[in-house]
């Protein structure tokens, strides 16, 4: 077969100024965007984004704080808040729990839509667990109850008494030697006191204990 | 033909170059940022890579230069300060100025020598004689003060520390406490009451690593 030469040329010439435009107006248009991977089951559910139409899948958009809302026939609407962070990829998977017996019978059909997106669910619960103890490794070692002179947990904040992710280091002890001693072993664990909240409470105080540690 | 086909070669070749280079160009703008490196007089800025393993500039003046985003270790210093080193994340135009850096670990100790009478005023004032000054600093350029203070009781004047360290004594009923002081228009002020241990959260207006270093005089 032969080929014309000059036609070649073009096409070739076409192909790539199409491809470097393409990824030239791809890159530009992500540029200062963040990723964001929309999961839903069902998969044909209707999407809002901060009351604006959208859909599942990925989505590029400025970082900051929007609300989703996730709505279908059938199914129970949910709506959350999420924040996006520039150079880091939110993914936001959710699964729609039926509330008639169309929804029910949707969800016997499509199990094994279903399924991936509930792990997907259990694995951004895990990242966020993970994400918590990273943050606050000091947490993952408590109750800390080496010593009968005091106890060192966590509950709920003082200063932010509304806020559930903020938590409170407490110290349980029976004097103020055992304080200082309780503090020393924060810092002997390898954590600084000062980024923790400190609440010190009397050790006999069985009503406080039983409410913060819960038992 | 044959020279047909060479120009075609050579066409290609040039396309594919150009293609390279719009790259490269794209890459430089969009993907590399702008970073403006502002040390203080006496001060240097020192900017490697995240493992510290590469030099990427340093300088006693400033500049700006291009690097991609990512995380870096800058380091500031200067003959009269003590080192300061940190990991900062690079996402956008940055400009990074020399904060303020700690005096040496000498002068603060002549500069609480000289300032002793009149912080110890500052401090028994606060808390009469019930309390001794177990340990004490000066901190950054000397305008910040942390003391940690043991309950007579417990003071031994001799090591000027706890009269049994090794030993929770079931008999104490006041606790250790530390205390920040700032000087203000030269006068010592009180920044943080006395307390048994200071959250930063509390104290936004008390340098973080003034308030770590308070924390720590006692252990």
């Amino acid at each position: 077969m032969k080929i014309d030469s000059k036609k070649l040329l073009v096409i070739i010439i076409v192909i790539a100024i199409a491809l470097t435009g393409y990824f030239l107006v791809l890159n530009i248009s992500r540029s200062g965007k963040t990723k964001v991977v929309i999961s839903v089951a069902p998969s044909d559910s209707v999407v809002y984004l901060n009351n604006k139409k959208s859909k599942p899948g990925t989505l590029y958009i400025a970082p900051g704080t929007y609300k989703i809302k996730i709505s279908r026939d059938g199914f129970k609407s949910t709506e959350k808040q999420f924040t996006s962070k520039k150079g880091k990829t939110t993914n936001i998977p959710v699964v729609l729990i039926s509330n008639s017996s169309e929804g029910s019978a949707y969800e016997d059909d499509h199990y094994s839509e279903f399924k991936s997106v509930q792990q997907k669910v259990d694995q951004e619960l895990e990242n966020i667990n993970n994400v918590i103890n990273q943050h606050d490794p000091l947490i993952s070692k408590l109750p800390l109850d080496v010593s009968p002179a005091f106890i060192i947990d966590y509950g709920a904040s003082v200063k932010y008494p509304d806020d559930p992710t903020k938590i409170a280091i407490y110290i349980f002890s029976a004097n103020p030697s055992n304080k200082h001693d309780a503090i020393s072993s924060i810092y002997f664990l390898g954590y600084d006191p000062s980024d923790y909240e400190i609440v010190f409470k009397n050790i006999a105080d069985t009503q406080v204990r039983e409410e913060v540690i819960g038992d | 033909m044959k020279n047909h086909t060479q120009r075609i070669i050579f066409l290609v070749l040039g396309l594919i170059a150009l293609c390279v280079a719009l790259y490269f160009i794209f890459d430089y703008f969009v993907t590399k940022k702008a970073v403006t490196l502002v040390p203080d007089q006496g001060t240097s800025i020192t900017l490697s890579n995240a493992a510290k393993t590469k030099k990427i500039i340093s300088t006693s003046t400033p500049k700006t230069i291009r690097i991609k985003t990512g995380t870096y270790v800058i380091k500031y210093s200067g003959d009269e300060y003590q080192n300061l080193e940190e990991y900062i994340r690079i996402e956008g135009k940055t400009s990074l100025k020399t904060p303020e850096l700690s005096f040496k670990t000498e002068k603060l100790a002549q500069m609480l020598r000289a300032e002793e009478a009149a912080i110890h005023t500052t401090v028994t004032s606060l808390v009469g004689g019930e309390y001794q000054i177990s340990a004490e600093n000066i901190l950054k350029q000397g305008e910040w003060y942390a003391a940690y203070l043991l309950p007579g009781s417990w003071y031994d004047p001799a090591t000027k520390n706890d009269i049994n360290p090794y030993s929770a004594n079931p008999y104490n009923t006041k606790d250790t406490l530390s205390v920040i002081l700032n000087k203000e228009n030269n006068k010592w002020k009180i920044a943080a009451e006395p307390k048994t241990t200071f959250w930063i959260d509390d104290y936004p207006n008390i340098p973080e690593d003034v308030v770590r270093a308070a924390n720590k005089l006692g252990f």
